[in-house]
């Protein structure tokens, strides 16, 4: 019985298989829709199986998609870095372009804040060119001046330091004055008398009688006038031009 | 005896082929043609004489030979519905003694349903014929056939009759 059934069996798979073949070796359009059939039919059954391993696919393809968003965000702060400098650089190289002095543009390399002392150290020295006292300017005015040399960098005295003075003026006569800082941006202008014309929002500027500073650097700006004293001069608070948070690079006058 | 049965066999097989070309298929409408399938009712007659594998294996023959004379662009469709025939056939061979007539006539509409269904379904383009219209096809064509072995059964087949 076993036998006649397996009998019957091969005979069934064997006649089975070779009508399939006939058929389906036919390229007539009737016999490829029927394959068409076959295989939306193929892809329903199948469903389950390739939505799983489409959820494993997925799975591995957000961990690198993570990975590359890492990658991608750090590649982005760099080029926002990037292009943060070259916009500074760019009104650096305007600001250069501009000025009738000659300049040495420095980069700062490292900032010193004591409490009497307030210097910077640039990378420029003795193979640049650089002597002490050389005054040096941002883009916004007076910075400071250059204090001690070395061979490749220099400190530089900062505005805000305590023996800080400049000789500057100030008002619609220029009278001249005496520039020194007191705290944080702020500064005060000495020695003008309460008969000269100065108004708030004044800039002041180096007088050029000084043998260090050239004259007209901007240094700060007229925020408060005070000629209400018992003395022959007014008080002229000032805040400094000169942006003494952000130190990134500055400008040596040669 | 066996020789001369086989020989009868030949010569009848040989009778049912040049009769299927001669026989006219009948017309309902221009989308509708029912043709009588005598090789298939050839194949239901020799399922009570033979083991099943022989029917199956003459199924495909004969399904086969009706590819190549009446399409040669879709061979082995016949062959494939034919083989299936030939194997449910065997099963009403199988079970002759055991099922009423009722049974076993429900069982041949069953296999012939599944014969002309799979016969169209491969047949027709999807594209352009609905599912519904090979449905219908294969059903009046099954209806048809039946009624056909019925008439066969009763005035041709004298011994070895189908439904007894």
């Amino acid at each position: 019985m076993i036998k006649y059934l397996n009998r019957d069996s091969v005979v069934l798979i064997l006649c089975l298989t070779l009508s399939l073949l006939f058929y389906f070796s036919s390229n007539s359009p009737i016999v490829n829709s029927v394959k068409a059939e076959f295989s939306d039919f193929i892809s329903v059954v199948t469903y389950p199986q390739s939505y799983y391993s489409g959820l494993m696919l997925i799975k591995e393809e957000n961990l690198i998609l993570r990975q590359k968003l890492v990658r991608m965000n750090m590649l982005n702060s760099e080029l926002l870095k990037y292009q943060k400098e070259n916009f500074e650089l760019k009104k650096l190289l305007n600001f250069y372009n501009k000025q009738p002095w000659s300049l040495q543009i420095a980069t700062v390399v490292n900032d010193n804040y004591s409490y009497l002392m307030r210097t910077i150290t640039i990378d420029l020295g003795l193979k640049n060119g650089i002597e002490t006292n050389l005054p040096v300017i941002d883009i916004n005015g007076l910075i400071g001046k250059v204090e001690v040399v070395a061979d490749k960098a220099s400190n530089v005295q900062l505005i805000t330091d305590k023996n800080f003075i400049v000789s500057v003026r100030v008002g619609n006569d220029m009278s001249i004055g005496e520039f020194k800082s007191t705290h944080k941006n702020l500064g005060i202008v000495y020695g003008i008398r309460k008969t000269a014309d100065v108004n708030i929002g004044d800039i002041v500027y180096t007088s050029g009688v000084s043998t260090i500073y050239p004259h007209s650097i901007p240094v700060a700006k007229v925020v408060n006038i005070n000629k209400h004293n018992d003395k022959p001069f007014q008080d002229i608070e000032v805040e400094i031009l000169a942006d003494l948070i952000n130190f990134n690079h500055v400008f040596v006058l040669l | 005896m066996i020789k001369n049965r086989r020989y009868n066999q030949i010569f009848l097989l040989l009778f049912i082929f040049l009769l299927q070309f001669y026989v006219p298929s009948i017309i309902f409408s221009n989308d509708l043609m029912l043709f009588p399938d005598l090789l298939l009712i050839y194949l239901v007659y020799i399922s009570v004489l033979y083991d099943r594998h022989y029917v199956i294996l003459l199924g495909f023959i004969l399904g086969l030979l009706q590819d190549f004379i009446s399409q040669s662009s879709l061979l082995g469709l016949f062959a494939f519905s034919k083989t299936i025939a030939g194997f449910m056939f065997g099963i009403l061979s199988k079970y002759d003694r055991v099922w009423r007539n009722i049974i076993k006539i429900s069982f041949l509409f069953l296999t012939f349903e599944i014969h002309y269904f799979l016969a169209s379904y491969l047949m027709f383009d999807r594209n352009f014929t609905p599912f519904i219209y090979i449905l219908k096809v294969s059903t009046l064509q099954t209806i048809f056939m039946v009624i056909l072995l019925m008439i066969v059964n009763k005035f041709i087949l004298i011994d070895n009759k189908i439904i007894k």
